[in-house]
């Protein structure tokens, strides 16, 4: 398994992900923290994977208010990536700029439970959070 | 004289008045007829109208995304698109096509409108490697990122007993139809008004002859008016009704609106309970595919149906179908509408109906759980009529490997299995989503739906709910010694309740995770007498039950009767980290004109402490490495982490299990449904149902992220004291941050390879 993680499946983003493996040392870990997709995804990169793509596609639908749109296409993301702390956010997100603050703030407590510590996806996660609650 | 004047003038008067009568007669008559003529017609017309709309909702499962990365092999994709209806053709001559390599293939794909989304139809051409897709690429070799592949029509939810029809719109019929249905069915068509004379006259000879009505002279409107009332009666007065509608209809509509109703009306073959009516059902009843793909030979068999899809059904009786699928095929080539050596090609094809494995015809329980869905937001009326598009969340391929893995586990009980049947339940945990339901070993729905209508005493699988009470209580951790010795229970009765363990053995005192792992029964009463039966149900609540326990001791072993869809809704909550998903089968509906009328979000609610679930599914984990699920386990991969639970009622009635990975969770039941003993206990019974389907789908390893609140702890699985990974018996466990296994370091040996052997031997209770 251990394996197969560090492989990644982002073969198009392989590159990107290569190099954060080899920085944060993943074939040293024995608990790998959730790899690849996460980080990729929640750095904001530009790593062309599906739910990278799909988030991308979200946040620019969000932005234009296309909330129905936005929801259709985390939804996607989440089907093929259920366990991205990124997409969990984003879903959120959406939540909350549809005036669903409550679902907004249990997103972002699914996706802290989902984000290695320290991540970029906990940081979002956590100020999700804050802004859900108010 | 006199008399006889007076006679002879009453009787020219009663003569007058005679033919006034029958004049007053004739008016009525006329009258009547005129009046009867007119309710026939407005009648005929009003279907005629009426039944455009007339529409069982479609459903459809989700599309198949494909992507650079995805688990899939070449092999896996063919079954997909097969069922799909796609055809392999080394030319890719249009949409609904493929060719296929030793590790690389290309689709000709469909487009397609799925959720507001125009999926273009393009030619995609993929690579594997190492059972993944490991390129995916457009007709211009350009990267594509994600594509998706039309998703496959899985049913309509027609009313019982009833029609079901996809109707095709005037573009989407072949021209060869019409054309050949006119050579076969009604040669005038173009020229007559309703009826033909000329084929009345030849019919009624030879009917003469034979002394009843034999041959059949109806025309293709005739046809679409006997099918509107549903009446085979061979009586003339039916002919003359049946005559004089066509004749209306006639007046009112053009030759290709009658058609096109026709192709959409006429009854083609039968499905169980659904009658299959119109061209386009037809073509997907018998060909899995779109009326517009269909090869000659296809055509001609569908054609051939018109004239008694009982009789000719080519499933039952190939030889008659074919027969008369070659008859069609020559008229069709004596009214040049082919070419002979067309006929000839066409004529040396088999049958090619689609098999009912590539049908899935058990879809029927899956389908029933769409419909339950939907029920809380459209009346029955609003679903069987209006035309609507359902995009419901099933995975062809999750319900083809449950439905088999459910038959294969049936199989082998033999004579033993009369009245033993089963259901499945594969949901993905994260997103609440249904990928399968399976209520029934049977292909064709029974009248009972296991899967949701099944409730049966769960055993076992109450024990997680169990634990997940003590460990959010703050009394217990997996590393708790708790007392597997015999235990007397007071009853409220006065009597005494003494359980016993599934191999009446006392172990002493073990580690709590330990006691979850191989199911102790004596563990479970103590710890559950501890922490209180109510503080267990509001778990059970919480966690997505919708039946509440009897607050009884019994319950602690399981006395509380769940439906299998229950049990998986109960164990998404824990595979999702303590986070309720309400399942969904349903995303979204369209109307008829593409509208969107509901979407159907992903809701969750956090249910129970995420720390304490962890903790439970860690020790789930464990059932499955060293527990009463290790031998199923052994039938996976081995670098696959699964966690799992066994559970076996009472006198063995029923046996579960449930288990689940990072994006898979199946529940699999096995019981007799009036409720008898079945001799299988959950690892011996469903837990093969469950294996069978788990190994089909490409399922990845359970891995959750450590809650902060917690740290890994090496313990001795014996007996719960604090040991190291080195150590032969070693579990790692997590414990709340602080907490210390008791007693003294406990090392059984130190070596690798012998003592994982040993545990491998060693374990695979019940």
């Amino acid at each position: 398994m251990r394996v197969r993680s560090c492989s990644s499946r982002k073969a198009l983003g392989a590159v990107l992900v290569i190099a954060w493996l080899a920085l944060t040392g993943c074939t040293g870990l024995t608990h790998p923290p959730r790899p690849d997709t996460t980080q990729t995804v929640s750095a904001h990169n530009d790593a062309a994977g599906p739910s990278a793509t799909l988030l991308a596609q979200s946040r620019a639908q969000r932005a234009t208010g296309s909330y129905t749109q936005a929801r259709a296409s985390v939804e996607r993301a989440l089907s093929i990536d259920p366990d991205n702390a990124a997409l969990w956010v984003e879903l959120g997100e959406v939540d909350l700029a549809s005036g669903r603050a409550a679902e907004a703030a249990t997103m972002a407590r699914k996706a802290l439970t989902l984000a290695p510590r320290d991540s970029g996806a906990a940081a979002d996660a956590s100020a999700l959070l804050e802004r859900a609650r108010r | 004289m006199a008399r006889r004047s007076t006679s002879k003038r009453s009787r020219s008067k009663t003569g007058r008045a005679r033919r006034r009568t029958i004049w007053a007669i004739v008016g009525a008559s006329f009258a009547t007829a005129l009046l009867y003529g007119g309710w026939l017609a407005w009648q005929v017309g009003r279907e005629f109208e009426g039944r455009r709309w007339d529409l069982p909702a479609k459903v459809y499962a989700a599309p198949l995304d494909l992507y650079v990365g995805r688990a899939l092999g070449v092999r896996d994709l063919v079954a997909e698109i097969r069922r799909l209806g796609y055809r392999e053709d080394p030319r890719l001559p249009g949409p609904g096509t493929y060719r296929v390599g030793s590790n690389r293939m290309e689709i000709a794909a469909r487009s397609f409108e799925y959720a507001g989304e125009t999926e273009p139809g393009r030619t995609l051409s993929l690579e594997f490697s190492a059972g993944r897709i490991s390129a995916l690429r457009g007709a211009d070799h350009g990267t594509v990122a994600l594509a998706r592949l039309d998703p496959l029509l899985i049913g309509s939810l027609f009313p019982a007993h009833g029609e079901d029809r996809l109707i095709v719109a005037p573009g989407e019929i072949p021209s060869l139809l019409p054309a050949a249905l006119k050579a076969v069915e009604d040669r005038r068509f173009d020229s007559h008004f309703g009826v033909d004379p000329i084929a009345m006259v030849r019919a009624s000879v030879v009917n003469l002859t034979e002394g009843e009505i034999r041959q059949g002279a109806s025309t293709i409107t005739q046809q679409l008016v006997r099918s509107y009332f549903l009446s085979n009666e061979r009586t003339w007065w039916r002919k003359l009704r049946e005559a004089f509608m066509a004749v209306a209809l006639e007046m009112r509509y053009s030759k290709d609106e009658l058609m096109g109703a026709y192709i959409n009306e006429i009854y083609l073959g039968q499905d169980g309970a659904r009658a299959v009516h119109g061209f386009g059902l037809a073509s997907q009843f018998y060909f899995g595919k779109p009326l517009g793909e269909l090869e000659l030979n296809e055509l001609a068999l569908l054609v051939a149906e018109v004239r008694g899809p009982t009789y000719y059904d080519p499933r039952r009786h190939p030889d008659r179908a074919l027969q008369r699928r070659n008859l069609v095929l020559n008229v069709m080539r004596k009214e040049g509408l082919i070419t002979a050596a067309q006929a000839a090609g066409a004529q040396e094809q088999d049958l090619g109906l689609v098999t009912s494995a590539q049908r899935s015809a058990t879809q029927w329980a899956f389908l029933g759980l769409v419909r339950r869905q939907l029920a809380k937001d459209y009346p029955a009326e609003e679903l069987e009529r209006k035309g609507l598009s359902v995009f419901s969340t099933l995975d062809p391929a999750a319900q083809a490997a449950a439905e088999r893995a459910l038959r294969d586990g049936l199989a082998p009980l033999g004579n033993a299995a009369e009245g033993i049947d089963g259901a499945v339940v594969v949901t993905s945990p994260h997103t609440g989503e249904v990928r399968a339901v399976v209520g029934g070993g049977r292909s064709e729905f029974d009248g009972f739906n296991r899967a949701l209508d099944a409730r049966r005493q769960i055993g076992s699988l109450i024990k997680p709910a169990l634990y997940l009470a003590a460990l959010e209580s703050g009394r217990y951790n997996l590393a708790s010694i708790v007392e597997d010795s015999p235990i007397e229970v007071p009853l409220e009765d006065g009597k005494t309740w003494s359980p016993q363990d599934f191999d009446k053995g006392a172990r002493g005192p073990v580690p709590l995770v330990r006691a979850l792992a191989e199911s102790l029964n004596l563990p479970a009463v103590r710890v559950g007498l501890d922490v209180g039966l109510e503080p267990i149900a509001d778990v059970l609540a919480r966690l997505g039950a919708e039946h509440k326990p009897k607050l009884y001791p019994s319950m602690l072993l399981g006395a509380l009767a769940l439906t299998p869809i229950e049990v998986a809704q109960l164990y998404n909550t824990l595979a999702n980290g303590g986070f309720r998903v309400p399942l969904r089968a349903v995303r979204g509906v369209i109307d008829e004109n593409g509208k969107e009328l509901a979407r159907y979000p992903i809701e969750i609610a956090q249910a129970a402490d995420a720390a304490a679930v962890y903790e439970v599914n860690q020790a789930l984990v464990q059932v499955m490495e060293r527990g009463t699920g290790s031998s199923v386990r052994r039938e996976l991969p081995a670098d696959l982490t699964v966690a799992g639970k066994t559970g076996t009622s009472d006198d063995l009635r029923d046996s579960w299990f449930a288990g689940f990975t990072n994006d898979l969770l199946i529940v699999a039941w096995l019981g007799a449904d009036d409720n008898r003993t079945t001799g299988l206990t959950g690892s011996t019974g469903a837990a093969k149902v469950w294996s069978g389907t788990m190994r089909s789908l490409h399922a990845a390893s359970y891995e959750a992220p450590q809650p902060d609140s917690l740290e890994m702890a090496w313990i001795d699985y014996a007996t719960g004291r604090p040991s190291a990974e080195r150590c032969t018996d070693a579990v790692r466990v997590p414990l709340p941050a602080g907490v210390r296994p008791a007693g003294a370091f406990s090392c059984d040996g130190s070596d690798g390879i012998g003592a994982r052997l040993r545990r491998l031997f060693k374990r695979g209770v019940r």
